[in-house]
């Protein structure tokens, strides 16, 4: 069996009405691995999951699971555990039962399934509690319920749907990493759902963006980060600085832009092409850069004169809009801020802060 | 590249769809049309130019809107003084309101008689002489009859407001009943026309009381009886019942309409809060005797009935006996309606339990069509019913009359719709995802129904089981065209009684049938511990 292969998907469709839900979508995640699928809401995302479990069929494209094709098979054989959004836990059952439920039906024994649900609960520390009621456990304890009545029954893949986004922010983060602590423990082939950039890098080996249906870019999160393929994927893992520049010179290492403020040194990507005169739209990190009251000594490539236009504090980090001339605002993050700047600045960053999103 | 994905040569599924299809042909259909095809072209004609059915259809429309107004009106300020007063006795008066579904509707008109009539305790305690038959007895008797099915859903429709809404006009400066007539009443008149909707279908079909107090004064369901029991004419009276089951559907039609269409109850979704703003003073005091006036005569309704059990001969002689209560010795009437009862709520219950999850869940060609045929008796007067039923299973293939058999079918088919819908309303509550988790670690769907479905259904499945018990031993209108000899029922039984004269034996078998009904009512509650529950399929 093709390790690097173990999902396969090719050209996955499916049609509602006069909307393409997911367009001719083709990936493959290997053995162990933790796929995300990250987009934003009516992406598709959420359906490709339920095309993968089977509770909707597409309308185009095969779907496989190491060898097997997925397609022909009714739900209940398809060994794809799912983790629900709204949790779905039988509310009939008391939190042994839910977990033991998939054991049940696998005819595992009495003894055996004991054992095993107490192995799963223990492993997302809910140890004791297979007594209570659903209704008696806080929403992060359902939650766990629902991860190990998936785990419970060991399946081939684990599919996640948007699990984290009915707990709080603290709880959140919490959970998030005793899910990928588990997932790697485990080595379960996971695919996940989200629209949170943030979990999404924290937790995958490879994350897939889509957007109205179809796939934008697949990549490992410092592929995607550092080589974001469009202003779509820039803009929705977070980068708010986007500019227009004109390409003065290209070197071997280095490109020279031509920026309203100034010139600025962009590293070159060797598989890019740069043409001089061209036009590029380029994103440059606002958390690469740094704001100075007076002119930096240090050997930044770029350095801009700019005037600060607002701010707003967090605590961590200190956000400026700082006007760099010919109405181009950039927004520059400062961690650990000192004391909150005003009026006019210096900012400067490394060549590697600024990247090309697509060449004109 | 296209893959079928669902290959399965046998599909049970399918195949219990067919099976509940087949019978909504036989049970639904098949009486409906037989009615309806029943009388020729010139039948039609010789009913709709005839005096006394002419006469009839008047009356109709000319007491049902009176009813439903009235029921609605009392309904509406009963159920406002539970939500937004903090008033006294609360409980109690939720309890009484709610008696009058527990018992046969025309049991009110029984014991109207009883008070007000020419040998009434009231008539003859104020000595006065007046008529309270016609159509002035029969408003106020239907008014008391039909109020819970108002109070009910108007309940439901109260609760759906957003509380928030009403508690922002109070906010925005908003005094007293400013918030009710600028927000509570605009936001529930989506909800009450459709609950005035609802009332006016069981109204239209109204037998018991006009046909004890309305007298001479008759409406259509009363003349559909007089041209079967009088007349013998059973064509004329099937066209005079399609008549009648034009206005029921068209009403029923609007009803579901309005309720997918437009609502503003559903908008506000999830934030729903039960807490409403209270008004008090005044009003809190007016809404206060209002109820305390209405339980009264509602206690007062059902003690003359148990007083009246036990006494020589009402209006006349007011010593006290048991000698009435050896009509229970002898009768089979209160047996049978407690079988049928229980066989017409088990089935109903348990017909519902699979359409719900094989018609309502599933899609199919022509699903929506037998999603509404599933509903459809709602819109059926029980009169009709009862003269389809009689129609259809006379005569070969189906000869099912003279017997239980048919009693407990066509009141099952009543019953249908009230299950149905409430399974549907807790299906809707709960979602398909729970379903799909179960399907997800590996049950197959019957076991899916099983495991899942049918435990999630237990508190409709008891209260539809209950509130379809109830109705069936209750019924009047359908059974009375059913009964053979040997094979009546207490309802029947209690008619009987009072056409000649023996109310002691009526208030006896009205006593015992309602004591029954709130046994069960009893026990329902102890097993769901929520009464309301009882009632989601009515809201």
């Amino acid at each position: 069996m093709n390790e690097q292969a173990f999902i396969r998907i090719e050209h996955l469709t499916k049609v509602f009405g006069k909307t393409i839900a997911v367009n001719d979508i083709s990936l493959t995640g290997k053995k162990g691995g933790f796929i995300t699928l990250l987009g934003p809401s009516g992406c598709g995302k959420t359906t490709m999951l339920r095309m993968i479990a089977g509770f909707v069929q597409p309308d185009e494209g095969r779907m496989y699971i190491g060898e097997k094709l997925l397609n022909e098979l009714p739900v209940h054989r398809r060994e794809t555990a799912m983790v629900f959004q709204s949790y779905a836990l039988f509310p009939h059952l008391n939190v042994f039962n839910n977990v033991a439920y998939g054991l049940k039906l696998r005819k595992v024994s009495r003894s055996k399934r004991k054992e095993q649900v107490e192995r799963v609960l223990k492993l997302v520390e809910l140890e004791g509690m297979g007594n209570r009621q659903i209704s008696q456990l806080s929403g992060g304890q359902q939650q766990r319920v629902a991860l190990s009545r998936a785990l419970a029954i060991s399946p081939r893949v684990l599919l996640m749907d948007e699990p984290l986004s009915n707990l709080d922010a603290k709880l959140r983060i919490n959970v998030r990493s005793q899910i990928r602590d588990l997932q790697q423990h485990l080595g379960i082939t996971t695919i996940y759902v989200t629209h949170d950039q943030e979990e999404a890098f924290s937790l995958s080996d490879k994350i897939a963006i889509m957007k109205e249906g179809k796939l934008q870019q697949i990549g490992t999160p410092w592929e995607i980060y550092h080589n974001p393929r469009n202003q779509f994927i820039a803009d929705f893992i977070g980068m708010t600085n986007f500019v227009e520049v004109k390409v003065e010179t290209v070197d071997n290492s280095n490109v020279v832009l031509n920026f309203p403020g100034g010139k600025l040194i962009m590293f070159r990507e060797k598989n890019l092409k740069f043409l001089p005169g061209q036009n590029i739209l380029v994103t440059i990190r606002s958390e690469g850069i740094r704001v100075n009251k007076h002119i930096p000594v240090s050997s930044d490539d770029n350095v801009l004169k700019g005037e600060i236009k607002q701010h707003s504090y967090t605590g961590k980090t200190v956000k400026y809009w700082v006007n760099v001339g010919e109405g181009i605002t950039l927004s520059v993050e400062s961690l650990n801020p000192e004391k909150i700047l005003t009026g006019k600045v210096y900012i400067a960053f490394d060549k590697s802060c600024i990247y090309p999103i697509s060449i004109r | 590249m296209r893959i079928n994905c669902a290959l399965r040569p046998f599909d049970l599924q399918r195949l219990v769809t067919i099976l509940l299809i087949f019978l909504l042909i036989i049970f639904v259909l098949f009486p409906v049309f037989r009615i309806l095809l029943y009388p020729k072209l010139k039948d039609y004609m010789i009913m709709l130019s005839h005096p006394g059915s002419i006469r009839a259809i008047k009356h109709s429309f000319f007491i049902v809107p009176l009813s439903t107004l009235t029921v609605l009106c009392l309904g509406y300020i009963f159920a406002y003084a539970q939500h937004y007063t903090n008033m006294p006795g609360k409980k109690i008066f939720k309890f009484l309101a709610l008696l009058p579904i527990l018992s046969p509707p025309f049991i009110i008109a029984l014991s109207w008689i009883m008070l007000f009539g020419p040998h009434g305790f009231i008539t003859n305690f104020l000595g006065i002489r007046w008529n309270i038959f016609g159509w002035r007895g029969l408003w106020m008797v239907q008014s008391i009859a039909f109020f819970p099915y108002a109070y009910l859903l108007i309940t439901g429709v109260l609760e759906g407001i957003d509380s928030n809404l009403e508690f922002a006009a109070g906010n925005l400066g908003a005094k007293g009943l400013r918030t009710f007539w600028s927000i509570t009443l605009p936001l529930s008149s989506p909800g009450l026309v459709n609950a005035a909707l609802m009332v006016a279908i069981y109204v239209f079909a109204d037998f018991g009381n006009p046909i004890l107090i309305a007298g001479g004064w008759s409406v259509l369901p009363t003349e559909i009886y007089r041209r079967v029991i009088g007349y013998n004419d059973l064509k004329g009276a099937a066209a005079l019942c399609a008549v009648l089951l034009v206005p029921t559907l068209i009403l029923f039609l609007a009803a579901r309409k309005g309720l997918s269409s437009r609502s503003y109850v559903t908008i506000t979704g999830s934030a729903i809060q039960t807490e409403k703003p209270l008004v008090g003073g005044i009003t809190k005091w007016l809404l206060f005797g209002f109820c305390s006036f209405f339980s009264l005569l509602i206690l007062l309704v059902y003690g003359t009935l148990a007083v009246g059990a036990f006494t020589e001969t009402w209006g006349i002689n007011w010593s006290f006996t048991l000698k009435y209560w050896r009509v229970l010795r002898g009768s089979s009437g209160l047996s049978n309606s407690l079988l049928l009862a229980l066989l017409a709520g088990l089935g109903a219950s348990f017909f519902s339990l699979f359409a719900s999850c094989f018609i309502y869940k599933r899609r199919f060609v022509g699903k929506q069509f037998w999603d509404f045929i599933t509903l459809l008796p709602t819109a059926i007067p029980g009169i009709f019913l009862g003269i389809g039923f009689l129609l259809a299973f006379n005569t070969p293939p189906f000869v099912l009359t003279g017997g239980l058999v048919i009693m407990v079918l066509s009141l099952l088919v009543w019953n249908i719709p009230l299950a149905y819908q409430a399974n549907i309303a807790i299906l809707e509550q709960i979602g398909p995802e729970i379903e799909e988790a179960a399907l997800n670690l590996g049950a197959s769907p019957m076991r899916v129904f099983g495991n899942i479905t049918v435990p999630l259904l237990r508190t409709s499945l008891l209260s539809s089981f209950t509130m379809g018990f109830l109705r069936a031993a209750t019924n009047l209108s359908i059974i009375i065209f059913l009964i053979s000899p040997g094979r009546t029922t207490a309802t029947v039984q209690i008619l009987a009684s009072v056409r000649y004269a023996e109310l002691g034996i009526a208030a006896v078998l009205a006593t015992v049938l309602f004591a029954l009904a709130l046994l069960i009512v009893g026990i329902m509650y102890f097993l769901t511990k929520k009464s309301m529950d009882m009632f989601v399929g009515v809201r």
